[in-house]
């Protein structure tokens, strides 16, 4: 059987508005502040939950651990895009 | 559609497991029950789930309904049992240790596939942060 390259479908990226001299709605820390929010909630709520089991509250030891697991990704996720600002930020401040 | 959804719906996996595993260790703690507060011999409990569509083509599950097995129960020769007839049988609960032991490792193996799903998510997610890290 002969394969078209025409056949073989393309992977496309709708690039929407990006790149387009368009003013964002939000600026990028307010995006960053509430990031941090939604990490210190999520890791507020993995404590509470920790704390509850331990305590004999709540016997939901998986949903304790998803908890736990989803607010370590999120901080880790929040490092990741702070190391990034502050080498951003780093490479302006070395301009000259 | 969040980074966690796939967590969320494992989860619901999980708690709908669970809710299986404790009507299975209902079932068997009271395979020898021969009083209710209904009256009679304990009767077998089954779990129903129900799809959960919260979000186009996505769904996680619910427990729908906790129902009585309408199968009859042994009857036990025992004249000697309080609970025993006029002809002398004691009726039993219709719980076959069999079956709930079957149904237990049914529910394990499911938790943990459950479970093994999470671990995959979560890899998923480190391995999409590692993108960051050159």
């Amino acid at each position: 059987m002969k394969i078209e390259l025409s056949d073989i479908p393309r992977l496309t990226i709708d690039q929407g508005d990006f790149g387009k001299d368009k003013k964002p709605s939000t600026s990028f820390f307010d995006t960053l502040k509430s990031a941090i929010e939604t990490t210190n909630t999520q890791a507020k709520e993995a404590d509470q939950a920790a704390i509850a089991l331990a305590k004999g509250e709540n016997g939901n030891i998986h949903e304790t651990m998803i908890a736990m697991q989803k607010a370590g990704i999120r901080i880790q996720l929040l490092v990741a895009v702070t190391n990034k600002v502050i080498e951003g930020y780093n490479q302006l401040t070395q301009l000259r | 559609m969040d980074l966690f959804t796939a967590m969320d719906i494992s989860a619901s996996g999980m708690r709908a497991q669970r809710t299986r595993m404790n009507i299975i260790s209902s079932n068997i703690a009271n395979a020898h029950t021969t009083r209710t507060d209904k009256g009679g011999p304990y009767q077998r409990r089954d779990v129903i789930f129900k799809e959960n569509t919260f979000e186009d083509q996505l769904s996680s599950v619910d427990v729908q309904d906790i129902v009585l097995d309408p199968t009859p129960g042994k009857r036990h020769y025992d004249p000697g049992h309080p609970d025993a007839d006029a002809e002398g049988y004691v009726n039993m609960p219709n719980v076959n240790m069999v079956e709930e032991m079957v149904n237990m490792i049914g529910a394990t193996q499911a938790f943990e596939a459950n479970t093994t799903a999470v671990k995959a998510e979560r890899d998923m997610a480190l391995k999409a942060l590692a993108i960051g890290r050159i």
